[in-house]
């Protein structure tokens, strides 16, 4: 997957490369709207993520000049406003998603490998936990041929734990990847433990399985099965 | 008192001395001028007096009425006139009255004379009165015009005072034109107007870059935290032992509470700078209930005993995207605030208001004031104490009525629509 970062903070900006990096996405920086241009005209890239402020730029008007050119290239817009003006305006324009600063970069790379899925994956859009298979057009899961009944959050919560698979997600990761804004800190915790009770149990009902690794004193991980 | 009354008055009163002290000189100078009148008529009739003894040359002395010819044998000095008052009979008023009195000793064709002279006087008491009653008329006729005047002058000078006054009384810090106030002629209401105008667009210039600032610094706060953010989970994914774990989730929690912040405060601003002007017809129960259902979940995770009674078809007034963060923060909190145990939460929608109504620990402060910035009623809590001021901004905005009271362990908050 190569992924072109336009962000003006140079700090951020290497935080995203390291982190990407390390989920296997091919990197590379464009630190402003000229570059940014530039590289967007000589290379092709999978995926696009666009913070809207620039210096010499509205990061708006690249999401224009990709779809002019007709590119297939999935895009992520990054902005400091956490406004539904932005929001809307950018999906209209042709983002396919929409993240507000500041965000997990857990959240960053599940939403543009979820991108990546719906875009450039033609064929097979399936995800394998083991045998354990996610069906992620019909939003369905299985396990050999039988099916596990999840809601829509357990559901997601398992998508997500898939998506990154080799890391340790936080109760806060899991919590603001289900419910964002809605819910508060305080209460998160709890609800994340009773989804990934629940989850645990659906799962071990129909496979035997027990998927879920619990990380005293951090979080939850996906056993490798 | 009003400004043109108290001149008036001042103006009176000055105007009342300026007439004694005038009624004064004007008795003093008539007086003297009678005087010298009186005395110019005596000398007149001393001069044909002469002529008379001239002619007459008597030896016995004449005694008239105002007349006293007494021929003197030894000679005397002559030509020393000299004025008097005296106090004598007269023969048609039949009274004695004051009078004017002129002796002189005279040498006529040898002879020596005494000759007296009378006139009457006109009295002081005379003069006095016509005075007293001129000036006082004159006085009358002043205060009628002084007063007309004021009344005119105070319609018609005081137009731009008045302009001035009501468009202070309107001012709004937060609006975007400038104040202008109409020009006028005179020069005293032009600077106030001048300094009215300099300084409400001074006032307007700092309140707008301070909002400026505020809304800016809660945006560009964003970034550096997003920064935070990352470095923070690249380091959770090194290799950290349990204890670093924790303290580098703490770190991530105080950086959603940052950003959490600076959102709240942008939308504040938002509010206040009128970028949800406007209003639309909105059916506020398809819109609260969707919202209900988005937290449904969480209420059912808490514990709490959810009821629900919308009426059908509730047309507010309101700005959509606004109502709908009310009604979010309603919820919100009413789960927020909530009991551990046995609670519950109550959505009530009608044509008049929306009550939230939710169980949670009795309050200790005057439910009121949790409507100010940055109030809340327990400082443990992770919880930024700006949703219900929130809650009010949107409710002033849109013309909504908010009530928030506590009863025990019942919170009740009403959003009145009008």
């Amino acid at each position: 997957m190569k992924v072109l970062v336009v962000e003006d903070e140079i700090e951020l900006s290497k935080n995203i490369e390291n982190y990407l990096q390390k989920e296997d996405f091919q990197v590379s920086c464009a630190y402003d709207f000229f570059s940014a241009t530039d590289k967007i005209a000589s290379f092709e890239y999978d995926l696009v993520v666009i913070d809207l402020m620039l210096p010499d730029g509205y990061g708006m008007d690249l999401l224009y000049a990709l779809r002019a050119n007709q590119k297939n290239t999935g895009t992520l817009i990054l902005s400091a406003k956490n406004s539904l003006d932005d929001k809307v305006r950018g999906l209209d324009a042709g983002a396919d998603d929409y993240l507000a600063k500041p965000f997990h970069l857990i959240e960053l790379s599940s939403r543009l490998k979820a991108i990546y899925r719906t875009r450039k994956l033609q064929g097979n859009k399936n995800i394998s936990v083991g045998e354990i298979i996610i069906h992620t057009d019909q939003h369905e899961v299985y396990f050999q041929d039988k099916i596990i009944d999840l809601t829509k959050k357990e559901y997601e919560m398992l998508l997500f734990f898939a998506t990154n698979s080799k890391r340790v997600l936080t109760k806060q990761n899991i919590a603001e990847h289900l419910w964002g804004d809605y819910i508060d800190q305080a209460d998160s915790f709890d609800f994340v433990y009773q989804h990934i009770k629940n989850l645990r149990k659906k799962i071990q009902k129909v496979s035997q399985l027990d998927v879920l690794e619990t990380v005293y004193g951090v979080g939850y991980k996906l056993k490798s099965l | 008192m009003r400004l043109i009354n108290k001149i008036i008055l001042i103006f009176l009163g000055v105007s009342f001395i300026v007439f004694l002290i005038g009624g004064l000189v004007t008795y003093q100078i008539i007086g003297n001028e009678i005087k010298k009148e009186e005395q110019w008529f005596l000398m007149e009739r001393l001069r044909s007096t002469e002529k008379y003894i001239n002619r007459k040359q008597p030896n016995k002395p004449i005694i008239r009425d105002k007349v006293m010819i007494i021929p003197i044998s030894e000679p005397i000095k002559t030509d020393n006139i000299i004025f008097s008052d005296t106090i004598v009979y007269h023969s048609t008023l039949e009274r004695p009255e004051l009078h004017n009195k002129l002796e002189v000793g005279k040498e006529i064709e040898g002879r020596y004379y005494k000759i007296t002279l009378y006139d009457i006087i006109i009295e002081q008491d005379d003069i006095i009165d016509g005075i007293v009653e001129s000036l006082f008329k004159t006085y009358l006729i002043l205060l009628a015009l002084v007063l007309l005047m004021g009344w005119i002058l105070s319609k018609r000078l005081l137009i731009p005072f008045e302009n001035t006054l009501k468009t202070i009384k309107n001012l709004d810090i937060k609006a975007s034109e400038p104040v202008v106030l109409p020009k006028t002629g005179t020069k005293e209401f032009q600077r106030l107007n001048n300094f009215i105008e300099n300084m409400s667009n001074k006032i307007r210039g700092d309140y707008q870059s301070l909002k400026e600032f505020s809304e800016n610094a809660s945006h560009e706060i964003q970034t550096p935290l997003s920064v935070a953010k990352g470095k923070l989970e690249i380091l959770q994914d090194t290799c950290l032992d349990e204890n670093q774990h924790q303290l580098v989730q703490e770190a991530q929690r105080s950086i959603s509470n940052l950003s959490k912040l600076g959102n709240m405060l942008t939308l504040l601003a938002k509010i206040d700078n009128r970028e949800f002007d406007n209003m639309e017809k909105i059916n506020a129960s398809v819109l609260v209930e969707d919202i209900v259902d988005d937290y449904k979940e969480l209420i059912h995770l808490k514990g709490l005993k959810l009821e629900v009674k919308i009426e059908e078809d509730v047309l507010i007034k309101s700005n959509a995207t606004l109502f709908e963060i009310l009604v979010n923060n309603l919820l919100k909190n009413s789960i927020k605030h909530n009991l551990t145990s046995k609670g519950y939460v109550s959505i009530h929608l009608n044509n008049d208001y929306l009550e939230v109504k939710n169980s949670g620990k009795a309050l200790h402060t005057d439910p009121e004031k949790l409507f100010g910035r940055f109030k809340k009623e327990n400082h443990q809590t992770n919880s930024l104490g700006l949703g219900l001021s929130i809650i009010k901004k949107i409710c002033e905005v849109n013309n909504m009525k908010v009530e928030y009271t506590c009863f025990e362990e019942n919170h009740l908050l009403r959003v009145y629509f009008k």
